[in-house]
């Protein structure tokens, strides 16, 4: 009797399994081919010169929220002052760090000590000091605060912008020369445009010459290797397809525009969730239909922010679980929006997505994994069978990702050497045996302790950029 | 039986995956292919333009064969980019007899804009604008590039829109430029307000005339192309201070065009608008908007009645008044004695805004002078 029971769950959890695995290997495929061809009509577009070039746009606050930042936001603000744009200005928020970061960048660009009063339309701790700089093309502003959390050093960056638009950033990332300039171009083509993702590329292995792509490649390290894949996947497979129809939850914080005074509508970033970057575009989502307000929140694929990706599986896995808890608030904060009609493909299309395919899916991968195992073992199905299913879901893993990889690689221009081609190959399967389920297990057991760290910053070991 | 289906539509998955890999290398090797193909006619189309920029710089008379040999390859976007190219380099060398040379090309141009009538956006948003770099668009009553170039303004595309608009600023042809305006309001086109008030700015004619037409016309706009058109007169700096300041004291004109009036005021200086400002300061139930953008205008007006005005503005609720006010103070450069009452006075606010400016100025000031 129990075994005809345990057989039956077992057959019930195979099924259903085999089932998510087809739906999610058919939404991949869906994706990663619109996306392709989205991105080759990109291309063609901007060959014919269908696009806005301007030569004044209109004013921009980038926002630098930082902790522990000593090593690489010195680097940082060069880069920002190397952008092709011409009225901007850089807001440092240093979130109360241990270390030197205000007195690295107090000393770098000479900055002067200000009674400046921060207006705080949004509320965030107090700041201790404020220093200024106005002898670049720009001017920089560093606010030392209280230490809050990333989340509200954001706000406080926000606060003190001047300008009617903001730009996010991580303080270990780069933007290419001409990123400001292309994350703004959607803001005069259409005026509802709330927030505008760039696209946060993997730093480690590319080295940047004022601001332009000098030398790509695949980065030394597998673990490295194996995430430029992963983001050239998820870019396609989530990115694109959901910017078609306005269903876009998430603008990564490491770059990312948004409309000021909607943002202080809504109150800001959360401060009491991990996932603000997330969180926030979900709220704005909420906001806007809400009340009526026509909006676009979209991506710009040509707005490249260069990131430090984790070099480490210790940092990855923190990161990692920083994501999935992030994930987890956020879906659970705006739980409204499942099966709503008045939130049309933004609920049935992407907030399903994110909660089945992102959110759960380490849980049914393993035991979809595990089940497969255990059937296995009750002599329930053939070894011939076992390993054909094994073989032809993992081939079709690799296979999905290179082809995401090489239509992005195709569509940039980039030239690959062979090493580099074989490194991605390999890393496509390495990924797919894996590395996939090592994250899945990591995501799965990222609520252990998790209350201790809600509000900490996710930090990961820095190295200077452009190495 | 359904791990086979699924199995069977993985390995089905997996061979459009390779498909798409294949179809990318294919596609890549192809192009390359082409180019190599396509190599001797971008020389042919160089040596061509050369040779005719050659001849108009002697003042000969150009060769019609050639240019019936770019007649009949024109209208293929390839070659028209190759054509592109060519005059690039051109442009570099000798610049006055190459664009000589694009005014003999307009017949050919007038033939591919009839050829690409039926074609896509993204091509018809190249061709306006290679009108706009070629500098295609006449002052003429009637020329049909123009003519062109204006329906295109009406294009769903706001590619073709803006590239459009491009050619027809760099006429000076403004009649155009009304026509193609007046055409987008009728049809109720959105375009963004600042595309249309920078781009105005592009206008290579003259801007006193063509503001003269666009201002007949001023009450036929929308909101958004009314403020386009005062940016743009103002950023052009001409004087329409009298109608301005009528507007603004005309109760039913909107808001936000109010606001752009009392910014041109801030830019123009207009003795009888800064007493008006000043009124407005001082109305105790208007709206923060015209106080805030009022203070930073009245940085224009230096007089006993504005330095009370804006020191009085330092003390409200307001933070972008305040702020404002102590900016405008500053770069009126009040001097200390006259703000002496600020700094020892119970706001604190009103103080510490004050000082913060007073301390950024100072370090532009050094700043500047460090260049």
């Amino acid at each position: 009797m129990f075994v005809e029971v345990v057989r039956t769950i077992l057959i019930s959890i195979g099924a259903f399994y085999s089932l998510y695995l087809l739906v999610y290997a058919t939404f991949l495929v869906i994706s990663v081919t619109v996306g392709a061809s989205e991105l080759y009509k990109n291309q063609q577009m901007s060959r014919l010169h269908n696009e806005i070039s301007h030569e004044y746009y209109f004013p921009v606050s980038i926002i630098v929220p930082g902790y522990n930042e000593e090593v690489t936001i010195c680097d940082t603000v060069h880069s920002l002052l190397n952008l092709d744009y011409k009225l901007y200005e850089i807001i440092v928020v240093d979130d109360g760090s241990k270390d030197d970061t205000s007195k690295v960048l107090i000393e770098e660009f000479k900055m002067t000590k200000l009674r400046r009063k921060i207006k705080k339309s949004i509320r965030c701790q107090q700041e201790e000091f404020v220093y200024e700089s106005y002898a670049y093309k720009v001017p920089v502003v560093l606010i030392r605060k209280k230490n809050g959390g990333k989340a509200d050093a954001l706000n406080m960056g926000i606060n003190a912008s001047r300008y009617p638009y903001f730009i996010c950033m991580d303080a270990d990332s780069m933007l290419q020369s001409d990123a400001l300039e292309r994350i703004v171009r959607p803001v005069l083509t259409d005026e509802n445009l709330i927030a505008c993702g760039g696209l946060v590329r993997i730093a480690n292995g590319v080295i940047l010459e004022n601001g332009k792509v000098k030398k790509y490649g695949m980065p030394k390290k597998m673990v490295t290797a194996m995430q430029v894949l992963e983001y050239e996947r998820s870019f396609l497979a989530s990115r694109i397809l959901f910017d078609m129809f306005n269903g876009s939850m998430i603008i990564s914080g490491a770059f990312g525009l948004f409309k000021k005074d909607i943002v202080i509508a809504v109150g800001g970033y959360d401060n009491g969730t991990m996932g603000e970057d997330m969180e926030l575009v979900v709220r704005l989502h909420v906001f806007c239909r809400k009340n009526n307000i026509p909006y676009t929140i979209k991506y710009e694929t040509e707005a490249v922010c260069w990131s430090q990706a984790p070099e480490s599986m210790r940092d990855l896995r923190k990161q990692r679980r920083r994501w999935h808890l992030g994930l987890f608030q956020s879906l659970s904060k705006h739980k409204q929006m499942l099966f709503s009609r008045k939130f049309g493909a933004v609920s049935f299309i992407s907030y399903m997505y994110f909660l089945i395919f992102e959110l759960l899916s380490p849980y049914i991968e393993i035991f979809g994994i595990l089940s497969v195992i255990a059937m296995f073992l009750l002599g329930m199905v053939t070894t011939k069978v076992a390993l054909t299913y094994m073989v032809i879901s993992l081939l079709f893993g690799a296979v999905i990702t290179l082809s995401a990889f090489f239509s992005r690689i195709h569509t940039q221009n980039i030239r690959l050497t062979k090493e580099d081609v074989w490194k991605a190959i390999w890393a496509c399967i390495y990924e797919n045996v894996g590395f996939r389920i090592i994250l899945a297990f990591t995501r799965m057991t990222s609520f252990i302790g998790y209350k201790k760290k809600k509000l900490q910053w996710g930090k990961i070991k820095r190295v200077k950029l452009n190495q | 039986m359904s791990e086979i289906r699924i199995d069977l539509i993985l390995i089905i998955y997996i061979i459009i995956c390779i498909l798409m890999i294949l179809f990318n290398t294919a596609y890549l090797l192809y192009l390359r292919y082409k180019d190599y193909l396509f190599k001797g006619k971008k020389e042919k189309i160089r040596q061509i333009v050369r040779e005719q920029v050659l001849l108009v710089s002697k003042n000969s008379k150009i060769d019609e064969n050639k240019q019936s040999y770019l007649f009949r390859r024109l209208t293929k976007v390839k070659v028209l980019k190759a054509f592109h190219d060519a005059i690039k380099e051109e442009v570099k060398i000798n610049e006055k007899n190459t664009f000589r040379y694009l005014k003999l090309c307009k017949p050919l141009f007038e033939y591919v804009l009839i050829e690409f009538d039926t074609k896509e956006n993204t091509k018809k948003a190249y061709l306006a604008f290679l009108i706009s770099e070629f500098r295609l668009c006449d002052d003429a009553s009637y020329d049909f590039i123009v003519s062109v170039m204006i329906s295109y303004t009406m294009n769903k595309s706001v590619y073709v829109r803006q590239n459009a608009l491009h050619a027809l600023y760099t006429s000076n042809n403004s009649e155009a430029i009304l026509t193609a305006m007046l055409r987008m309001q009728e049809l109720n086109i959105k375009h963004n307000n600042k595309l249309i008030s920078d781009g105005l700015l592009l206008f290579q004619g003259d801007r006193a005339k063509l503001a003269s037409l666009l201002w007949k016309e001023f009450d036929r706009f929308d909101i958004n192309i009314r403020i386009a058109i005062i940016n743009f007169i103002k950023v052009s700096t001409l004087d329409y201070a009298e109608p301005f300041l009528a507007l603004l004291k005309n109760k039913y004109t909107h808001k936000e065009i109010k606001l752009a009036i009392i910014r041109y005021f801030g830019k123009i200086y207009y003795a009888s608008a800064g007493e008006y400002l000043v009124s407005l300061m001082k109305q105790e139930n208007l709206e923060w908007e015209y106080k805030a953008i009022g203070a930073s205008a009245l940085a224009k007006y230096k007089s006993k009645e504005v330095i009370d005005v804006l020191k009085d503005a330092l003390k409200s609720n307001n933070w972008y008044i305040r702020y404002n006010a102590s900016e405008s103070l500053v770069s009126l450069d009040v001097e200390y004695m006259e703000l002496v009452d600020i700094y020892n006075g119970a706001d604190r606010y009103a103080r510490e805004i004050l000082e913060y400016k007073i301390e950024t100025a100072r370090l532009k000031k050094k700043a500047n002078q460090g260049e």
